[in-house]
């Protein structure tokens, strides 16, 4: 064995650049110029803090705004606050002196050097924005969903890759729940954290407008000519919305919901401002008082003041436009009388009740900028840059939105701007496809979905998660289990399956003499049930935690443990399912709270097809989703990647991503290259990001991962299982995932190798800690191990 | 804040001093483009932050903290490149840079280097900075943000872990080597 001094001799060998080296002086000129170049690019400069001045101060332009593609840039400056009349804007008195440096670039007319042909100029189109609960910057776009953390420079970018259907982003709410939602074509999408496995799919009506979030957590939209939508998480309830005049076009492009649960849209075509309370529908238009334009914006204060914005859309007339705000009994009109900069006005505002409205410039006899409301008048900036909408307000009071070429987003407090580029993004084409980055060759996909695919797992949810297991104070999950105690009997023929009880602490595990046996994680103890009940011989085990209950699947039947009674409940299976369970994949899906079932049945040359099934525990209901062709078989679930995953029974077969909400397969590359000789067996289990498969027989053990952060099989493999595993041998009966201790458990099995008929027991219980990779034994052998 | 001739001036100590440390962090972990690259992206880093940038030899774990963001996100980025090429029909790209997919290496270099690829990501970093960069424990503390007892653990973990794989791959190579006709059937 190598020990730890010789290993790090060995590695110390392999550094291909030794610290007492010299780099090639060349080399290292070429990389000081190229430092250099990249620093010296113009937007670059250090970034420095806005300034945070008690005062409100009137100083020279420093305006610094580049309109460049690339790194994302941060520039602070400071520009001339120019209120109503040059005043400053809330009345106090102008700074004797400036705080600020001499600004080290010339800093052009920001409205000279951006595009005024947004359509024209961007590739990435920018369709909505949000301020999250932590203060993320989010803004849909046509490349994907960027994110913007808190004090941080490098945005975040989710597109497909991180489970959207589409790159083609066009809507964003986030709820008081803080729940992030990105809506598309035919879809939205609830965040579920970068961490986990990124975005929850929902389908929704082919085309809806835009998105907000009522206090309730519900989604509402609008779609086609007069619907409103509301999602509640799991169904669209769809509300006509009556005596709306007809047009043609979509009829609100914005959105937002009242404190007390209100929703407000705001329509075009002069047909104002609708609400509905739930009951009934009130419409508001020019004669109440709201301006008269094309389109109108909404936005509703969090003291439930609502206010109506103008776009006029190429219908521009003076008379009643500009912004005006409903107090529940009234509305009152502003306009440049009032201080606004412009009668074109779109209004956002922040959750600190600050009421931004943003001027575009759509025409030309409208001065872009933005003004403030103060509670009685509005303060003009003409001089930051064009902005367009959809704009939003941070919890700060300060106001982000693009600018008009979507080139980056721009932030302003007021003082300072702060401007962030979009990061380089490939933009979607109208059919919602990404444009590939050169043309290929059309490769066929080895998997597809054959007829129908029901979407029921996307349209149920689960119920609340039970309670889970805690151990009791005293024990010790790492300590190894009694010596000798009595244990279940592995099958030297088939490989036994077994699941993790989350409320018990217990795996459920069913032996090869159909006795049930439980281990106790907390102990590491074995428990043999004598329950009551008799069970097939073999078998999948899961255990459905939306019914709390262990269902066992074997023969062409399935058996529902009650472990309050001890006792198994014998269940018939479909017509369908007849031939038996032996090809079968099953899992929960923590999503619909169902149990997914994956048959594989027929085999046409190298393709098998698999037919997926649902199966509610509670209500006993069987229904089939659909089929899926592939040369790779079910191998299980992917809790972080939410997807199905598949492994070709020889690693030049490929593996294959499905998401079981949609039937989507996606092909990810070949299966494992150390499934070189394929394998008879695997088993998915989780946890640390990586779905562990373990792939025994002919791989002379091997046990890969894979990774569900790359979609693709990591390089963590074991060539021979733990410490006592023999290579060549596959000495574990089934894998599960610990969900108590968050770790992989390894029950051991029986191997009846060939040639000599004797039998290997391998009935010992390991764990491997997938965060670590270290090997624990929680159950000793008995006398009948090897 | 300071002055344009002082931000000026202090990038430019930092980077004489550090920037051929940084290139050889790099070069021992990729392609010599891509540590060109990525050295650039560290750098114009620490421009931008100057002001966060601290003084000394503190400066340099700093710019290792960087560093490892900055090869993160390379890292990330070819894994993007990779799986969207795959799902579009090209070849992928290969898999993530390392250094023997760009040095030729002897036949015991590949085992070793075989067998940290085999480690967490966690155990790779620590044991290379600890043994390339031949940085001390207290201070690949700073740079993973722990204290200099637990690096000293983990180092020691690791190093246990990079022997198994050494060792085990020995076993496996015997094995396979002798591996019975029989195993390549499989079983019903």
């Amino acid at each position: 064995m190598t020990d730890h001094n010789e290993a790090l001799d060995r590695l110390r060998a392999t550094n291909p650049v030794s610290t007492t080296e010299v780099i090639d002086p060349d080399e290292i000129s070429t990389v000081a110029a190229l430092c250099e170049e990249r620093r010296l690019t113009p937007g670059r400069e250090p970034i420095s803090e806005p300034l945070k001045s008690p005062r409100r101060e009137v100083m020279r332009p420093a305006l610094a705004f580049s309109a460049a593609f690339g790194a994302v840039i941060i520039v602070a400056a400071v520009i001339t606050l120019i209120g109503s009349g040059g005043e400053s804007a809330v009345g106090e008195p102008p700074p004797a002196t400036t705080l600020l440096p001499t600004p080290t670039t010339t800093v052009p007319d920001p409205v000279a050097t951006v595009s005024n042909d947004p359509w024209g100029s961007a590739a990435i189109w920018i369709s909505d924005t949000a301020i999250g609960a932590d203060g993320s910057v989010w803004a849909a776009t046509s490349g994907g969903m960027v994110q913007w953390l808190p004090d941080t420079d490098k945005p975040t970018v989710y597109t497909t890759d991180d489970g959207l259907p589409s790159d083609d982003v066009r809507n964003i709410a986030i709820g008081p729940d803080e729940a992030v939602w990105a809506g598309g074509d035919g879809w939205i999408a609830l965040f579920n954290g970068a961490e986990q496995s990124g975005w929850i799919v929902y389908p929704a009506e082919d085309s809806f407008g835009p998105m907000a979030v009522g206090p309730d957590g519900g989604v509402w939209s609008v779609a086609g000519l007069d619907r409103l939508m509301r999602f509640d998480g799991s169904n669209w309830e769809t509300f006509t919305v009556p005596n709306l005049p007809g047009n043609d076009a979509p009829w609100s492009f914005s959105l937002a919901v009242a404190p007390d649960g209100t929703v407000w849209a705001g329509t075009n075509d002069h047909r104002g401002v609708v609400s509905y309370d739930g009951t009934d529908f009130n419409y508001y238009e020019m004669w109440d008082g709201i301006p008269d334009q094309s389109g109108t914006t909404v936005a509703v204060s969090p003291d439930g003041t609502v206010w109506a914005g103008s776009d006029p859309a190429g219908d521009y007339s003076d008379s009643g436009s500009g912004i005006a705000s409903f107090d529940g009994t009234a509305w009152t009109q502003y306009t440049t009388d009032d201080g606004l900069l412009s009668m074109s006005a779109h209004v956002a505002i922040g959750s600190d009740g600050t009421v931004w409205a943003v001027h575009d410039g759509a025409d030309d006899n409208m001065q872009s900028g933005a003004s403030r409301f103060d509670g009685s008048a509005w303060t003009a900036f003409p001089d930051v840059p064009t902005l367009v909408f959809p704009a939003t307000v941070d919890a700060a009071g300060t106001l982000w939105a693009p600018a008009n070429d979507h080139a980056s987003i721009v932030g302003f407090d007021g003082e300072s701007i702060t401007s962030i580029d979009m990061p380089a993004l490939e933009a979607v084409a109208p059919d919602g496809i990404p444009d590939p980055p050169t043309p290929q060759p059309p490769t066929p996909d080895p998997a597809a979905t054959v007829g129908e695919w029901d979407t029921i797992l996307a349209m149920r949810h689960a119920g609340p998660t039970p309670t889970a297991a805690t151990c009791p104070t005293g024990t010790n999950p790492d300590e190894s289990g009694p010596v000798g105690q009595e244990r279940p009997e592995p099958d030297e023929y088939s490989n036994q399956a077994a699941d993790f009880d989350r409320v018990w602490g217990r795996i459920v595990y069913v032996d090869r003499g159909r006795h049930t046996w439980t281990l106790d994680v907390c102990t590491n103890t074995w428990h043999e049930m004598n329950a009551d009940g008799v069970l097939p011989g073999t078998g999948s085990v899961v255990y459905d935690v939306d019914s709390d209950r262990t269902v066992l699947f074997g023969d062409s039947r399935l058996w529902v443990y009650n472990r309050d009674l001890n006792s198994w409940e014998w269940r018939s299976a479909p017509q369908s399912h007849s031939d038996g369970w032996a090809s079968i994949a099953a899992f929960y899906e923590p999503q619909s709270g169902l149990i997914v079932t994956a048959r594989t049945s027929e085999q046409e040359g190298n393709t098998w097809r698999s037919t997926f099934s649902t199966y509610d525990v509670d209500t006993d209901e069987w229904t089939t989703i659909g089929t899926i062709a592939s040369e790779s078989l079910v191998i299980g679930y992917s809790h972080e990647a939410d997807r199905v995953v598949t492994a070709g029974v020889f690693s030049e077969f490929g593996t294959d991503l499905i998401d079981p909400r949609t039937g989507a397969v996606e092909f990810v590359g070949e299966s494992h290259p150390e499934f070189i000789g394929g394998f008879g067996y695997s088993e998915l289990a989780n946890g640390a990001n990586t779905a562990y498969a373990m792939a025994l027989e002919q791989s002379a053990g091997t046990f890969c991962g894979f990774d569900s952060s790359i979609l693709g099989w990591s390089l963590k493999c074991w060539p021979s299982l733990p410490p006592r595993g023999h290579d060549g041998v596959p000495p574990f009966d089934a894998i599960t995932y610990d969900w108590l201790n968050e770790r992989l458990v390894f029950i051991g099995g029986a191997d009846h190798p060939w040639g000599d008929g004797k039998i290997t027991y391998f009935d010992d219980v390991w764990s491997l800690d997938p965060e670590t990779g270290e090997w624990l034994e929680l159950v000793p052998p008995s006398n009948n191990g090897s | 804040m300071l002055s344009t001739a002082d931000t000026e001036r202090r990038y430019r100590v930092v980077f004489d001093r550090y920037h051929p440390d940084i290139y050889a962090y790099f070069k021992r972990r990729i392609d010599a483009d891509t540590a060109k690259d990525c050295t650039a992206e560290t750098f114009l880093v620490a421009w931008r932050r100057i002001d966060k940038v601290p003084d000394g030899d503190e400066a340099l774990r700093w710019l290792y903290r960087v560093a490892r963001n900055v090869l993160r996100n390379e890292y990330r980025t070819k894994r993007r490149s990779r799986n969207l090429s795959a799902r579009l029909g090209g070849n992928g790209g290969g898999s993530q840079p390392s250094p023997e997919t760009v040095i030729v290496r002897r036949e015991e270099d590949e085992e070793v280097l075989q067998a940290l690829q085999r480690l967490s990501t966690q155990d790779q970093e620590i044991l290379l900075l600890s043994v390339w960069e031949e940085l001390p424990p207290i201070e690949i503390a700073e740079i993973f943000g722990c204290t200099s007892h637990a690096v000293s653990q983990r180092l020691y973990r690791a190093s246990g872990r990079l022997a198994k794989q050494l060792g085990r791959k020995r076993v496996m190579k015997s094995t396979r080597a002798g591996q019975t006709s029989e195993h390549k059937e499989g079983r019903t």
